[in-house]
């Protein structure tokens, strides 16, 4: 498996927590409360679409909305290799966390 | 919740819409919207805009960048397509790339001379306010008339319309051809005009030196060309320097005040000008028609316009009412190619050149593109698999028509390329033709080259485009599609480019049929071996008799020069002395010249009746006149010699009255398109009648006896410039003017029929693969090979027999406009029709049979094994 990019594993994430309600608009806003990632609207398909087709992520399409303009969402879903990819991911990291020792920064000059 | 409906502006939802693909349309809009409505409701619909187009600003890269990519990927894979079509049909692309470009390169040549005709006296910066008048009457006759209009007419103008910016003369009288200017030991014979000192503010020609708002007050002023100056000068500033000019048989001096550039697309060309004031006062009525007058009024106005203010004046203006006096006006820009008046003191063109240029431009690009719509719907069988398989994954009609269209353009601009650097070829060729320069220069000419390629990549893609993109799939793919070739669409483009070649073809045949018979035909005369030399217009009678003395006196010592003479018309030359006189009750209008006693036989000329001139006969000097024999037809009088011809209208200062002493034999002292007119002959030294001396001379040693002529004219008269002709090479360059014609016709029919036949030969390949399997069934049941090929070739000859039912009566029609220009013409008989139709049946069965007779030989076993 391929490494993500840390923007695809923040995304992935937050498709995680969100749950039923992971769609462009609230991955946006959430990638931008807690990460500080502002990325436009049009802008965050390419990494969505992406992790379709790497198939991370699963597409789904709603229902049209009134407060869309009649328009419909599209959710995504985490799928099983998705999730995989991400514990992989953060078991790596959790080794390169272990254990690490005390560094001392030298004040001053 | 508020009641209004906020929705992101129409604008920003269409620009996202064209962006975005398909699938995402929806999506993304969506999120717009609800963020949109989301920071609309919390602060302001002025807010949300803001953002809005902010959003939509970055999110530009991320939308089209995909659309972009999946647009690259697509367009890779058409030119991968169209290159391997061009692959697997090598000869038919060849085909269509050499008939479109030869298509191109004559329209690309024609598009520089049509451009150039009509790129006339642009440069003036009054121009659209500058009119050219003429008076209606006083004329009366076939040919067109001149612009020409009456001295007083300018102060009348000047004086009655304070509208008018500004009224200028211009008068050639005397000085237009065959003046001599002189500085230092330089004398050439120039070009000049009279003209108001306002000349230089109605008309924009650049200055080069001197103040051109000043140049022509002083009555002793000149203004002269920049290729005269440089002549006469070199690299010197000639302002303020002395040349002599010789008018009215006087060499005057004048001072030069001014040098101007004359541009290449200037009808009005001359060398100098000196001011108007030098002819007097304005002389002459209503009826003396002279000179031209331009007006250039202050405000724009229109020609009917214009006429009209003029008609009301002369109408109230009391002595020219009493005339009914009507000005009709030519705008500046349309003189060149105006077909109301004729060539006089501008250049001047025939629009009709331009019309049949393009004619033929447009018939050849024309017959190439319908090769081009041919051969791509025959071959379009070869491609059914793939336009079914474009539908199956989801090609909509309109891609396909795009993409057939992209590759006819392609190859449109393939051609366009091929036929500029073609162009660039002929070029010099095409100048030579048509004795003009044009340039071919890709910075100015982009823009219609852009245009030609684009309009003709339309032309010849969008039929074969449709046909080829409106496949029904499930009838290709289960093999029940059957593209017919055989369409009556097809056949007619067929009919029509044959016929167009036909056309072209008996054209030349006519045309040249025609040159050749003017060429034979007896002129009359003699022209081998015959100097001609111009003594100038206004020549004095004592110097014409040194002159001759001259002459004489040396070919006494000197065998080259056998005959010496003189004559007051010399073949070619426009010298338009004629008059009418009346005999038993009849009009009689001929042309009168003056000769010398060697003249008739300078020019091999032969009495039929009676004695030329002759020095033992002094009265001849004044009483006898020499008539030719079309005069004593139209006279009708049986026994001419001794009988008198009445005194009639003057003309000028010669003299009828006459008795006749000899008959001379009719020769064509005017070109052949002129008919043979009366003429009357007789001896008279004049002022400036006797204008041309002919000099027989012996072949050999020409440039020595040259010399000679030379010579001797210097010592006779040292003030004037030697010039001289060959008269044979006279009668030589009018033949060229109308060959010229005939050859360009005869350029055109050759592109034509190979064009044509080019698509022949396409047209029976595809024939051929396309009834592979008839023919070896036909074969296998006992056709000879003969057989076959004769079947596959009877298709095309039909066509080209109905296609000369079509060519050989607008051959008559456009032949018998080009005759009107004649005097003389050839019985056109219909040998050369007949001769035309063959001669295209043989080249196209030519093509074709080759094809067909492979075809006939292939073996059946092979085209009948596969089903």
């Amino acid at each position: 498996m391929e490494a993500l990019s840390k923007t695809e594993e923040l995304i992935l994430l937050a498709v995680w927590k969100l749950q039923e309600n992971a769609y462009g608009i609230t991955i946006r806003k959430h990638l931008k409360d807690t990460a500080g990632q502002d990325i436009s609207i049009g802008g965050i398909y390419v990494p969505l679409d992406r992790l379709v087709r790497k198939g991370y992520l699963q597409a789904v399409q709603g229902k049209p909305t009134s407060e869309r303009g009649g328009m419909s969402k599209r959710f995504y879903k985490l799928t099983e290799e998705g999730c995989s990819v991400l514990s992989k991911s953060k078991k790596v990291l959790d080794t390169m966390w272990d254990d690490l020792p005390d560094i001392k920064f030298s004040e001053g000059k | 919740m508020s009641g209004r409906l906020h929705s992101i502006p129409a604008f920003a939802a269409w620009l996202l819409r064209k962006f975005l693909r398909y699938e995402d349309r929806e999506i993304i809009l969506g999120d717009f919207e609800e963020e949109y409505l989301c920071i609309a409701e919390n602060s302001g619909s002025f807010q949300a805009r803001i953002w809005l187009w902010g959003a939509v600003f970055k999110s530009f890269p991320g939308i089209t960048g995909n659309s972009i990519i999946w647009g690259a990927i697509m367009l890779n894979n058409y030119f991968k397509i169209a290159f391997r079509n061009i692959k697997k049909n090598k000869v038919h692309f060849f085909i269509n790339l050499s008939g479109l470009t030869i298509g191109m390169a004559c329209a690309i040549i024609i598009l520089l001379f049509v451009r150039y005709e009509h790129n006339f006296d642009t440069f003036h910066k009054n121009g659209d306010n500058i009119f050219l008048v003429r008076s209606k009457q006083g004329y009366s006759g076939k040919k067109r008339p001149n612009a020409s209009t009456p001295p007083i007419l300018a102060p009348v103008l000047k004086e009655n319309f304070p509208d008018f910016e500004n009224v200028v003369r211009v008068r050639g009288w005397g000085i237009m051809e065959g003046t001599p200017l002189k500085y230092g030991d330089k004398i050439l014979n120039m070009s000049g005009f009279y003209v108001d000192p306002e000349f230089f503010e109605m008309f924009s020609f650049p200055r080069a030196a001197g103040n051109l708002k000043t140049a022509l007050e002083d009555i002793n002023s000149v203004v002269i060309s920049k290729r005269t100056a440089v002549t006469f000068f070199g690299e010197d500033n000639p302002v303020g320097k002395t040349i002599s000019i010789r008018r009215k048989s006087n060499t005057e001096d004048f001072i030069v005040a001014g040098v101007v550039y004359v541009p290449n697309n200037s009808s009005f060309r001359f060398d100098f000008l000196i001011p108007f004031k030098l002819l007097g006062e304005p002389k002459g009525g209503w009826g003396s028609n002279n000179l031209y007058t331009y007006i250039q009024t202050a405000y724009s106005t229109d020609v009917p316009e214009l006429e009209g203010k003029l008609k009301s004046f002369f109408k109230q203006n009391p002595e020219t009412s009493k005339k009914n006096y009507i000005l009709k006006a030519i705008p500046l820009k349309d003189i060149y190619l105006s077909t109301e008046i004729r060539k006089w003191l501008n250049m001047q063109s025939d629009p009709a050149y331009s019309f049949i240029l393009s004619g033929i431009a447009a018939a050849v690009l024309l017959i190439a593109c319908v090769n081009f719509m041919n051969l791509s719907i025959g071959l379009s069988s070869t491609r059914t698999k793939e336009v079914s398989m474009r539908k199956v994954v989801g090609a909509t009609r309109g891609s396909l028509l795009k993409q057939f269209l992209g590759e006819s353009m392609l190859m449109s601009v393939f051609a366009v390329i091929l036929g500029t650097l073609l162009a660039a070829l002929i070029l010099p060729r095409f100048n030579a033709l048509i004795q003009k320069n044009l340039i071919l220069d890709p910075g100015t000419i982009w823009l219609p080259l852009t245009g030609l390629a684009v309009i003709t990549g339309i032309i010849s893609g969008f039929y074969p485009a449709l046909v080829l993109s409106g496949f029904r799939v499930l009838d290709i793919l289960n093999g029940r599609m059957r593209i017919s070739g055989k369409n009556l669409f097809s056949k007619g483009l067929v009919v029509f480019q044959f016929s167009l070649s036909i056309l072209l073809i008996i054209m030349t045949l006519v045309m040249f049929k025609q040159m050749n018979f003017l060429r034979t035909k007896n002129l009359g005369f003699n022209s081998e071996q015959v100097v001609a030399i111009d003594n100038g217009s206004d020549i004095k009678e004592e110097d014409s008799r040194r002159i001759l003395n001259m002459y004489r006196q040396v070919s006494l010592q000197r065998n080259e020069l056998l005959l010496t003479s003189m004559g007051s018309m010399c073949y070619g030359k426009d010298d338009n002395w004629g008059t009418g006189f009346e005999y038993n009750n009849k009009l009689i209008s001929c042309r009168v010249y003056s000769i010398d006693y060697d003249y008739l036989e300078t020019l091999g000329i032969k009495l039929k009746l009676g004695r030329n001139f002759s020095k033992e006969f002094p009265a001849d000097k004044t009483e006898s006149i020499l008539v030719n024999e079309t005069l004593l037809k139209v006279l009708d009088i049986k026994d001419p010699i001794g009988k008198t011809l009445p005194k009639g209208i003057n003309s000028g200062d010669s003299q009828l009255q006459g008795t006749i002493i000899g008959v001379v034999e009719d020769s064509h002292l005017k070109p052949l398109h002129f008919e043979l007119e009366p003429a009357i002959f007789h001896y008279r030294l004049a002022n400036g009648i006797l204008r041309y001396i002919l000099v027989k001379i012996s072949p050999d040693n020409i440039p020595a006896t040259l010399d000679v002529l030379k010579d001797t004219w210097k010592k006779a008269v040292p003030d004037r410039p030697f010039e001289f002709t060959f008269l044979d090479e006279d009668v030589n360059r009018i033949f060229r003017e109308d060959e010229r014609w005939a050859e360009i016709t005869s350029y055109s029919a050759l592109f034509a029929i190979f064009i044509a036949c080019l698509g022949a030969y396409g047209l029976t390949s595809l024939a051929v693969v396309r009834r592979t399997k008839e023919i070896g069934i036909r074969k296998t049941l006992g056709a000879s090979e003969i057989k076959i090929a004769g079947m596959l070739s009877r298709e095309f000859t039909w066509l080209v027999v109905a296609a000369n039912i079509i060519a050989w009566p607008s051959a008559l029609y456009f032949l018998n406009r080009w005759f009107q220009n004649f005097a003389y013409r050839i019985d056109m008989g219909l040998e050369l029709y007949f001769l035309a139709g063959v001669i295209t049946l043989l080249i196209t069965l030519g093509t074709v049979t080759s094809l067909a007779v492979k075809a006939a030989r292939a073996n059946p076993v092979e085209s009948l094994k596969y089903e």
